[in-house]
């Protein structure tokens, strides 16, 4: 049995991985660490598990195997280091960090370490996603040609002000297209040369928005064109991906296998549909973190490894990169790599 | 009223021919066509005169022209057209090259000959409808446009650079480009673009992406890709997504369609129930003819979307955006 802690465990994303774990086969949640005392206690006695305000109480009170990290991406580089320096093993959530030189950081603690780290890369175990990559390596679509990934949501705010603060959240592609990112460079290859361009408004009549535009050229030569949205009034992800022998396209908002609408009383304001999220045995997340527990165990290699959740970083921090300066940036010199 | 064709090269014209001579009011007179044989099957087809001389041609009676012949041959049919006093309605894109199109809109301004471009999206219900949501200020202030307008590679001529100007970049660009001036008000400050042959062993692009920003600010990618399989139940589509600073507005102008599974072709198709947007746009040429008033798409949005075309192979070859510089049209003749 592997034992976990959950840092950030009373926020939106710590309450997922809670969820999960609790269907999860050898593991077992033991502790979580938050700030907010009332949701802490509600959420350890939900789950029947220790309550703590810091990470060091919970470590010097338990026994634990992973430290599970679902703060906000800034605070991901401290609570990482502690945990690997406490020779613990790290799980969190992406993006691993702010910047290239905060993964790198956190990258080569966990080496010193030698404890695993793994990171929370979801939309590789969304089972269209990992389709649509197996069936674009095996063909189906002959060469690619352009592919188009749209992913957007609300702006995230009023969830939390971190994200619309970039000095803490890295902003809609770090955050929000990084998804897309590194999905496009597990089934294409490297990105050689990225165009973006991005626009941020706040304080206007329509609340904040934040909204961008990318070109990412592969190695292989495919274009592919990500939009990254907090403009969207609900969460929408979509992909058409075309090459010489077809088209494969996926819309998540036309993919619900169950719409569930109740009629209200005349009366009554119309709430709208309800629609539920993933009719799925087994949720992306659970997957994703039942695999990392195999990995522990060793019976397999993880499907997303440190390295991959860096690279990503560094596409996102090139695509921002170019958004401000107006100009292309490349990132593999084909000359030189092959 | 008496209408003429110049030439059947670009696949419009049959369209244009089958509109025009349905209607009571319009008389189909002549076309002409430098390809013979391909001028005559079309005059027997729409029961009309083959003029094989264009200076004949033009120098019969008829109210207006239709310019059909491959992009490259615009500019010589128009001004030709121009100097004969007919107006003119002139097939997208404008011309091949920037000075083409200049020396275009010039010679009909002088020769005080309406020169109204064909983009028949205008005449999309649902993207009027688009503008008049945009232009109330119900979306705010523009920020963001994602644009598509996809197609199916043509083929023929269209592939051929020294007729067509180029592959896909010079035939879907300006669509979409033409709306989003048209909704916006707005025009093209910086424009980068990512273009390559992936889908057709063609020696034109046949697909990519257009990132633009706009003198107000905001920003848009065009995706003018042939990148539809054979099998997609269309010749391609047009879409924007509009993003304003208190909401969103989506155009699909092709929307209005029923899907239909065909056993017996093996292919599923979409039968468009919605307005016949070319006769939107041929009714309201022949109204301005009518009377007298001038265009409502002029040459200058025909000039203005083709700079932008030809920014974005610029840049895609240097592999840097480029600020686009707009020609001047001095309208010292009018």
């Amino acid at each position: 049995m592997i034992k976990i802690a959950v840092v950030g465990g009373t926020g939106k994303m710590g309450g997922r991985h809670l969820e999960a774990f609790s269907r999860i086969e050898n593991a077992k949640v033991v502790g979580i660490v938050g700030r907010n005392k009332s949701r802490l206690k509600e959420i350890a006695e939900t789950y029947d598990i220790l309550p703590f305000t810091s990470l060091e109480e919970l470590l010097h009170e338990t026994e634990v195997d992973v430290i599970d990290i679902c703060t906000p991406t800034h605070a991901h580089e401290k609570f990482a280091i502690e945990a690997a320096k406490a020779k613990k093993h790290v799980i969190c959530e992406k993006p691993l960090g702010l910047s290239k030189d905060e993964a790198k950081k956190i990258i080569d603690e966990c080496g010193l370490q030698g404890v695993k780290l793994f990171v929370g890369h979801t939309l590789r175990f969304f089972p269209e996603y990992a389709d649509a990559r197996k069936q674009v390596q095996n063909g189906a679509i002959g060469t690619p040609g352009v592919v188009r990934l749209n992913r957007g949501g609300p702006h995230p705010g009023e969830r939390g002000i971190w994200y619309g603060d970039e000095t803490l959240s890295g902003g809609v592609f770090l955050d929000l297209g990084i998804h897309d990112f590194d999905w496009l460079r597990w089934t294409f290859g490297e990105v050689e040369r990225v165009m973006a361009r991005h626009v941020k408004r706040s304080g206007e009549e329509g609340g904040a928005l934040e909204f961008g535009l990318a070109i990412l050229v592969m190695e292989d030569g495919t274009i592919a064109h990500v939009e990254s949205s907090w403009a969207e009034p609900a969460f929408e992800a979509s992909f058409e991906l075309a090459g010489s022998l077809g088209m494969i396209t996926y819309n998540s908002t036309e993919s619900f296998p169950v719409r569930l609408h109740i009629r209200k009383q005349a009366t009554e304001p119309s709430t709208g549909a309800a629609v539920p999220k993933n009719v799925i045995k087994k949720d992306p997340y659970e997957r994703m973190l039942e695999h990392f527990i195999d990995c522990l165990q060793g019976k397999c290699e993880p499907v997303i490894t440190a390295n991959d959740a860096l690279k990503a970083i560094e596409i996102a921090e090139a695509v921002t990169q170019s958004a401000r300066t107006g100009e292309p940036v490349q990132l593999l010199d084909k000359g030189v790599t092959q | 009223m008496k209408i003429g064709i110049i030439s059947f090269a670009h696949m419009h014209a049959y369209g244009y021919a089958g509109l025009l001579s349905r209607r009571d009011d319009v008389q189909l007179s002549a076309i002409w066509d430098d390809d013979t044989t391909r001028g005559m099957k079309a005059a027997d087809k729409f029961n009309t005169e083959f003029i094989p001389n264009l200076e004949l041609f033009l120098s019969a009676d008829m109210d207006a022209v239709v310019v059909c012949s491959e992009n490259a041959k615009h500019q010589e049919h128009v001004i030709a057209a121009a100097r004969a006093k007919k107006p003119i309605l002139c097939e997208k894109p404008i011309a091949t090259k920037i000075e083409d199109a200049a020396e275009m809109i010039r010679a009909c301004d002088k020769e005080g000959v309406t020169l109204q471009m064909a983009f028949p999206m205008r005449f999309v219900p649902a993207v009027q409808n688009v503008r008049e949501i945009v232009q109330s200020g119900a979306i705010g202030e523009v920020v963001a446009i994602n644009g598509t307008n996809h197609g199916q590679m043509p083929g023929g001529w269209f592939s051929e650079e020294e007729q067509s100007g180029g592959g896909a970049a010079a035939s879907h660009i300006v669509h979409v480009m033409d709306l989003i001036r048209w909704i916006t008000n707005d025009e093209v400050k910086n424009v980068y673009a990512e273009l390559d042959t992936r889908f057709y062993e063609i020696d034109v692009e046949d697909c990519g992406i257009v990132s633009l920003e706009m003198e107000s600010g905001a920003i848009a990618t065009i995706d003018p890709s042939w990148s539809r399989p054979k099998t997609f139940p269309a010749w391609g589509d047009v879409w924007m997504k509009i993003v304003g600073t208190k909401g969103t507005v989506t155009v699909d102008a092709f929307a209005q369609n029923s899907l239909y599974y065909n056993d017996e072709a093996n292919c599923i198709r979409q039968l468009s129930w919605g307005e016949n947007a070319v006769e939107g746009m041929l009714d309201d040429f022949l109204e301005s003819i009518k009377q007298g008033r001038p265009p409502s798409i002029t040459g200058e949005d025909g000039l203005r979307t083709l700079e932008v075309v030809k920014a974005a192979y610029e840049s895609n070859e240097r592999k840097q955006s480029v600020e686009l510089k707009r020609v001047s049209l001095g309208k010292s003749y009018t």
